[in-house]
């Protein structure tokens, strides 16, 4: 068989137990919407509590559906490694004939898939619950920095898992400074710009932030935004591919490194 | 088991939690820093969504620093009895092994969770600094507050641990039903605005809920007043009275369930399973 054929299978094997989880792993994807609905909800009751314009709902909405996108990056990605080996499956995966990257690519379009389907219902649901305005200004605009944004973020992952399979127990510790710190950074549920443009800037070292700017803005229009559309978009292909070649180094000196100081295999540490 | 033997067991299951919640950090400063940024985060979230909106209120800030920093003790408290069940079950593989001693595994569990609780009033100390950092006014009622935080406390584990022991005969899944409660608690207790925002139907969960109660005591144990203006018509002895009773039922409960469950895990087989979580 020719290796690109072996590539696309090895992506389709690693995509396909994501994307059916949807429906076999019924409670996961049912619990885990519920909560993330949940959140939203706070989000959008703390700017009713401040009587905020009702665009500031939308962000909210806007922010936490997207942000579903970040957790999988997170919980689903760059752990994912972690866990393969606590599990110990990777020792599997490492000495069968393929593609790593083809593994992590597939990894994360089930993750992408999976999630999707999370991120919709949180959207929709938040938009028609609290009657948050919605608009379009930019469509393609949207479609471009919305894809933009999921390659890079998904680049991220896959960079991180590399780095997560050489710790320990640390790795709970770094996924959860992930997340709610990143989430503030990141301006999820505000204009990025409140935070200043030194912190905004720096925050936007992780894609998260002008990925979520760059949709913002493409919907409700550019006096939301930190930079002008076109360069964020700009950024975000950048970052893409930035962290995608980030991850295939990654993979292949954190793979050798790991079985030189003998960790494919180590659990419990 | 004799009762010192008891005591010196709980003890070694605090230590344990201690070891284990705190040994992936080379040292004590490392860890609290962590455990410092992720309320820091928490708060600033909504002072950032404030901030974006342009609205300040001395007022809303204090009742969202309150609600915020004391959010961390019973997040973690669910978070960790649960979490606590399924790492001894599914990852160390020792939960059979912990029935086969002497000792219970309930007091285990509260023994873990409260090693959890010491670590997460690293971040109520944080409270307490923000409120000097900001020039909110404060009129710390001591007594009252060591009662709220203390009750509040135990009620914490005992809900966690009538959740936790439903997954003593759950094959996975026992995160997102941690998670779920901690988002249900969240959303109906007031902890970052009052309960006016809330639907009229919903205030009736809000009611049902101990933690409600417990925030309106921390919020009026700290600040002198409560921020709140549905539970504010209510008297300190009420709160403190409803919030006793409703911790001591849901301790009776969550000792029951945890023998239900326990028992039903032992019938079919469950307290070896493992289910690739």
């Amino acid at each position: 068989m020719k290796s690109e054929g072996i590539i696309w299978r090895v992506v389709f094997a690693r995509a396909y137990p994501r994307v059916i989880a949807i429906v076999r792993a019924a409670r996961w994807t049912v619990g885990g919407t519920i909560v993330s609905l949940m959140y939203m909800a706070a989000l959008v009751l703390i700017y009713k509590s401040i009587n905020a314009p009702k665009e500031y709902y939308s962000f909210a909405i806007l922010g936490s559906s997207l942000l579903s996108y970040w957790d999988n990056v997170i919980w689903s990605m760059a752990m994912q490694l972690y866990w393969d080996k606590e599990d110990g499956l990777l020792e599997i995966y490492m000495i069968a004939p393929i593609n790593r990257m083809a593994l992590l690519t597939g990894m994360a379009l089930g993750g992408m898939t999976m999630t999707t389907f999370r991120a919709v219902i949180i959207f929709f649901t938040g938009i028609l619950l609290f009657k948050a305005p919605i608009y379009v200004q930019m469509p393609g605009h949207l479609v471009l920095s919305f894809f933009l944004a999921l390659i890079a973020l998904y680049g991220v992952g896959m960079a991180f898992s590399s780095l997560f399979l050489m710790w320990g127990r640390q790795v709970w510790a770094v996924a959860d400074l992930m997340m709610e710190p990143m989430h503030v950074l990141s301006g999820s549920y505000f204009p990025i710009k409140t935070l200043g443009y030194p912190l905004a800037l720096m925050a936007s070292l992780v894609p998260l932030a002008f990925g979520l700017d760059a949709v913002r803005q493409s919907m409700f229009g550019s006096s939301w935004g930190l930079l002008p559309l076109k360069y964020e978009e700009l950024l975000l292909l950048l970052y893409s591919i930035f962290y995608i070649f980030l991850a295939r180094y990654a993979l292949r000196k954190m793979e050798y490194l790991a079985k030189v100081e003998g960790k494919l295999t180590l659990r419990w540490q | 088991m004799s009762f010192k033997n008891y005591v010196k067991g709980f003890i070694t299951s605090i230590w344990l939690g201690l070891k284990i919640t705190l040994n992936w950090a080379r040292s004590p400063l490392i860890y609290i820093t962590y455990a410092l940024v992720l309320p820091i985060a928490s708060v600033f979230l909504v002072i950032f969504m404030y901030w974006a909106v342009g609205y300040y209120n001395p007022q809303a800030l204090a009742h969202v620093i309150v609600g915020q920093t004391h959010a961390y003790v019973l997040t973690d408290a669910i978070a960790t009895t649960s979490w606590v069940i399924e790492d001894d079950r599914e990852h160390y593989k020792v939960l059979k092994y912990m029935f086969i001693t002497p000792f219970s595994y309930y007091l285990v569990i509260i023994g873990r969770a409260l090693s959890h609780m010491l670590i997460a009033l690293v971040g109520v100390i944080y409270a307490f600094i923000l409120f000097y950092a900001y020039h909110l006014p404060i009129s710390l009622n001591v007594a009252l507050y060591v009662y709220s935080l203390s009750l509040g406390i135990i009620a914490s584990i005992a809900l966690g641990l009538t959740l936790a022991s439903i997954i003593f005969v759950m094959p996975r899944g026992g995160q997102v039903i941690s998670r779920s409660l901690q988002a249900i608690f969240y959303v109906f207790s007031g902890a970052v605005y009052p309960l006016t925002v809330l639907p009229e139907w919903a205030r009736w969960i809000s009611y049902g809920i101990p933690v409600t109660y417990w925030y309106s005591l921390l919020r009026r144990s700290i600040l002198g007043y409560d921020t709140d203006p549905l539970l504010v018509t209510l008297y300190n002895n009420d709160l403190m009275t409803r919030f006793l009773i409703s911790t001591i039922i849901f301790i009776v409960f969550s000792y029951i369930m945890y023998r239900v469950a326990t028992w039903r895990a032992k019938k079919a087989g469950r307290l070896e399973l493992i289910s690739s979580i």
